[in-house]
């Protein structure tokens, strides 16, 4: 059958792989978002753009102070552009970080010495009282002088911005791996799951398959015995009937004197042997065709009182000499009954045989009915005797299950006369109950749909 | 400070005169009983706001010297910025106030730097994002040689949403001129 079902400790280790594998993936997914939202343009360039603004501010200055030394000087943005210089040289300052000395370390350097020309250039313009005019020769050469570094400055901030960019793609790169392996480990354990949901559910089916056929094997075989029971059963009669019909003859003694009284002792003997055998084997009959659902039927107006007389009568006849005293209470004007008269006759027969076979010598049976509801007719049948404890109660309506009780061991049979009058009264749809007390009794209580 | 690069994007004035002229009209009516905006005392001039505004004070726009600035409400920020060492405490007329004083009708103001800078910032960046133009820097002055004369600020250090290339380039130091439209 493959696979075996996953135990409960591998799916509880799936289960823990499961959620560390999606908390990894949520705190991927947050760490990407984090790098991305700190991918930010003025952090990455702003050397790069200040440097290159001081070197724009530079070249403009410079082509003025060459204009004004042409003879054509423009006082006004003259200063515009000499403030925008040195305008700039603060913010660079300020983007100046451990991380950029590190990556570019000539660059604090060349900048330290852009930033003392430039204010040598400012205490010159100062000693002239700002007028940069009359300094422009000066300023001029030494803007000259200050391209080559500021120039210098320029790229290597460019140079940073490149660097800077590649660290933090490679970061982003680097994160995104991570993301893409925790989600893929996530999907791979999801199959994984999803292959042994599968294998499992084949393999359920597979034992649903064998239990179904173990069931109808089982189901064949229950039959095969109900069947050979009925068969049995219906095979021993024929002989006993020879055998009761016989010993009958020679106990009558139709045909002149049997000889020795003793002979007429043993065909008495044979005769009571023979109906009690004869009996058990009804009875082992009753129950395989109530099991194979084969019970021949018919329905007939009964007058239950008339039944109740005979029934009482008969078993006062095979009762020990009188030991235990029915007592018949069944109303003479109660509605009749629509059931099958066999079987109810069987249905009495058995429990009053049962309360005087199990009553001790003196104890009363009573057999009673009446009109409970409109519709409804109860009979009871209750004697005095031993009982029966609650836990054998449950078992005496199940077939071959008699009362294995010490006060009751010695009695014979197979234990099939409650399940069988039960059966018999459901059949013709009636209710059953039994109710008993260890030393107060037992009362079985009949309810069946009176005719119309 | 990046939009420099760029150029600043062109103006369909033919198709705003109309627009304008009925936003006069409307704003004269509505702004009937506004006080009308005083004369620079005779200081600097180190701000002109043009465009689309009602109150003017000389030749078609608003003109500040740093008293007539100073007589508008007045906010202090402490923030950092890309562009100093450290914390520092800012001085300035919250730029909500000063456009309400000027007028403005419009949606977007040009704010143009002494170093040929200039962004396009939204009119309501001054009530929705508290833009200061800033005239003190740790109580100080500022000089066109540093950060002057003004300078739009964002409270950088308070709002962490604002610490952004958005807002970082609509930071306009050397601010000398704003043309709303």
């Amino acid at each position: 059958m493959g696979l075996p079902l996953v135990t409960r400790n591998w799916r509880r280790i799936f289960l823990v792989c499961l959620v560390l594998l999606a908390v990894l993936v949520l705190w991927s997914a947050k760490e990407l978002a984090v790098s991305i939202s700190g991918l930010r343009a003025n952090e990455l360039d702003n050397v790069g753009w200040n440097a290159s603004q001081l070197e724009v501010q530079l070249v403009k200055l410079q082509h003025l102070l060459a204009e004004a030394k042409a003879g054509n000087p423009q006082r006004l943005l003259l200063q515009r552009r000499w403030d925008n210089l040195l305008s700039r040289i603060d913010p660079l300052d300020a983007a100046i970080t451990p991380d950029l000395n590190a990556s570019q370390p000539d660059f604090a350097p060349t900048f330290a010495e852009v930033k003392t020309e430039i204010a040598e250039m400012a205490a010159y313009v100062r000693v002239r009282n700002g007028n940069l005019i009359q300094a422009v020769d000066v300023l001029e050469g030494r803007a000259s002088a200050l391209a080559p570094p500021i120039r210098r400055l320029a790229v290597m901030g460019d140079q940073y911005w490149g660097q800077l960019t590649e660290r933090r793609r490679g970061a982003l790169v680097d994160k995104i791996q991570s993301l893409a392996f925790a989600l893929g480990g996530l999907l791979l354990l999801l199959c994984a799951n999803q292959v042994v949901v599968l294998a499992q559910g084949q393999r359920l089916k597979a034992m649903a398959g064998a239990l179904t056929k173990a069931l109808q094997a089982a189901d064949q075989a229950n039959m095969a015995k109900t069947n050979f029971l009925a068969r049995m059963s219906h095979e021993l009669r024929t002989p006993l009937n020879a055998i009761i019909g016989f010993a009958e003859v020679m106990q009558a003694e139709m045909f002149g004197p049997v000889g020795h009284p003793r002979y007429k002792d043993y065909s008495t003997g044979i005769l009571a042997s023979g109906r009690n055998l004869l009996g058990l084997v009804d009875s082992v009959l009753d129950v395989s065709q109530i099991e194979s659902g084969n019970v021949p039927m018919t329905r007939e107006l009964v007058a239950l009182h008339e039944m109740a007389r005979s029934c009482v009568a008969a078993i006062e006849g095979q009762s020990r000499g009188g030991a235990v005293e029915i007592a018949n209470r069944v109303p003479e004007d109660l509605p009749r009954l629509k059931v099958d008269p066999d079987h109810l006759r069987k249905i009495l027969l058995q429990l009053l045989d049962n309360a005087v076979k199990f009553g001790p010598s003196g104890c009363h049976v009573e057999l009673g009915a009446r009109q409970c509801d409109a519709d409804k007719l109860e009979i009871w049948v209750k004697d005095d005797g031993p009982g029966i404890t609650p836990e054998n109660l449950k078992n005496v309506l199940n077939p071959f299950n008699q009362v294995r009780d010490p006060l009751v061991f010695h009695h014979e049979g197979l234990g099939l006369g409650l399940p069988i009058a039960k059966s018999l009264t459901e059949l013709n749809g009636g209710e059953f109950e039994l109710s008993s007390a260890l030393g107060h009794g037992t009362e079985a209580r009949l309810r069946f749909d009176a005719a119309a | 400070m990046r939009l420099a690069k760029r150029g600043r994007p062109g103006r369909k004035r033919g198709e705003r005169i109309a627009a304008v002229a009925i936003g006069l009209a409307l704003l004269f009516a509505s702004q009937a009983g506004a006080e009308p905006l005083a004369k620079p005392s005779g200081g600097e001039i180190i701000l002109s706001v043009a465009g689309a505004i009602a109150n003017r004070n000389g030749d078609g726009q608003a003109f500040f010297d740093l008293a007539l600035l100073e007589s508008l409400p007045q906010r202090e920020i402490v923030t950092e910025t890309p562009w100093t060492k450290g914390r520092h405490r800012f001085t300035g007329v919250p730029l909500e106030a000063l456009m309400a004083r000027v007028g403005a009708q419009g949606k977007t103001i040009t704010a143009e730097a002494l170093n040929d800078y200039a962004v396009d910032l939204p009119l309501d960046d001054g009530k929705n994002h508290g833009a200061l133009v800033v005239y003190f820097f740790d109580g100080q002055p500022m000089l066109p040689s540093d950060k002057g004369p003004l300078w739009i600020l964002y409270p950088f250090s308070t709002d962490p949403k604002l610490r952004s290339e958005t807002y970082y380039q609509r930071a306009v130091w050397n601010l000398f001129r704003m043309t709303v439209h």
